[in-house]
């Protein structure tokens, strides 16, 4: 008995820093990102005349969905790149591989609170559509973070529009519902 | 050591804690069954007397100039389209050909196929199949090009009359 106490006393702090270290994590924040505005149902006009085929591209307004959230210092302390990354996908509940979806954003703005020396924090990036692969997220757009640190401080990012874009509807496709979620994913770039 | 991996375990969750949020895209794509013939309009088709004893008839050119137009959307696993063509009456002694080109022009999908020429009677008679999600192109010089055609059959049913209308019906069905 005696031969294993070592390996179990090491097995149990193990344990107690590893609940300590979450419970303080948990508490220190995470960086956050909201999704505003609504979902988009894809408005496709009626074909009317025999030989035509749907226009195969569509749009929803530049406004569809605001993009906000917050990246707290204890997740600015930790960006190597000083970069926070929005990356996207989407997973659909019915879907065919011809339709293809697309994102962009316009305009967006950032705040600093607390105290920080020379601190800037940008919005940079997917101003052009990018395509929203399926299950395996691709970057959007960044959040870049400068300047030093100090006591109490998050960037808050705000009013960024996204709008999006779905390509390839044709009467090529089997004629039923689709639908997917697009899924916005904010981390270290 | 134990550090170390406590601190690992720290920085993954707050940088791996990475939060998500969604919105919905959802569209909606109906059943299409469309077709017409292009250009619109009727022709004629004249046979021509023979000027030599002993020969027969002279057969009309064929019409070449009209197209098969058509917009299909199915559901999935649904049963593909065909079209079908009948004439309103036939004219005894003579037969009413007609034969559907290979689609060509702008179109694009799971186009029908021809049936090859046949003979049209009052009964439906297919002339295109096998039509899935698919569209033609709108207009002459899209879809499938119509060769329509007189010959005759029983000269002993031939009777000489003045000019007949005959009405051809085009049908798109599952």
């Amino acid at each position: 008995m005696k031969i294993n106490s070592y390996f179990f006393r090491e097995i149990r702090l193990k344990k107690y820093v590893s609940s300590i270290l979450l419970t303080i994590s948990c508490c220190l924040g995470a960086q956050t990102i909201n999704v505003g505005g609504s979902n988009w149902t894809v408005s496709v006009p009626t074909i009317t005349e025999a030989g035509t085929n749907y226009a195969g591209t569509y749009q929803s307004a530049t406004n569809l969905i605001t993009l906000s959230g917050t990246l707290p210092g204890s997740f600015l302390n930790l960006l190597t790149s000083g970069a926070a990354r929005v990356s996207v996908h989407h997973t659909p509940t019915t879907w065919n591989s011809n339709l293809h979806l697309y994102a962009k954003r316009s305009g967006g703005t950032t705040s600093i609170s607390g105290l920080c020396l020379g601190c800037t924090a940008t919005i940079n990036g997917g101003t052009t559509y990018v395509e929203i692969p399926q299950a395996v997220a691709t970057a959007f757009f960044t959040i870049n973070f400068t300047g030093v640190l100090g006591l109490g401080n998050s960037v808050t990012y705000s009013s960024i529009n996204g709008q999006l874009q779905i390509s390839g509807v044709s009467v090529a496709i089997p004629a039923t519902t689709y639908a997917t979620q697009v899924v916005f994913t904010i981390g270290a770039n | 050591m134990i550090l170390i991996r406590s601190l690992l375990l720290l920085v993954s969750f707050i940088l791996s804690g990475v939060v998500y949020s969604q919105t919905t895209v959802s569209m909606t794509l109906p059943t299409v069954t469309l077709m017409d013939i292009e250009p619109t309009g009727n022709f004629t088709l004249n046979f021509t007397a023979p000027t030599e004893a002993g020969n027969p008839l002279g057969n009309p050119t064929p019409n070449t100039s009209k197209w098969v137009n058509y917009t299909s959307a199915i559901a999935p696993g649904g049963l593909t389209r065909k079209i079908t063509a009948s004439v309103n009456k036939i004219i005894d002694g003579v037969n009413i050909r007609l034969q559907a080109a290979a689609a060509s022009g702008s179109g694009g999908g799971a186009l029908g196929t021809s049936s090859g020429q046949v003979t049209l009677t009052t009964t439906p008679v297919t002339i295109i199949s096998g039509i899935g999600g698919a569209f033609t192109g709108n207009g002459a010089n899209n879809g499938h090009n119509l060769t329509i055609s007189l010959t005759t059959n029983t000269y002993a049913n031939l009777l000489a009359q003045a000019n007949t209308a005959i009405v051809i019906v085009y049908t798109i069905t599952e």
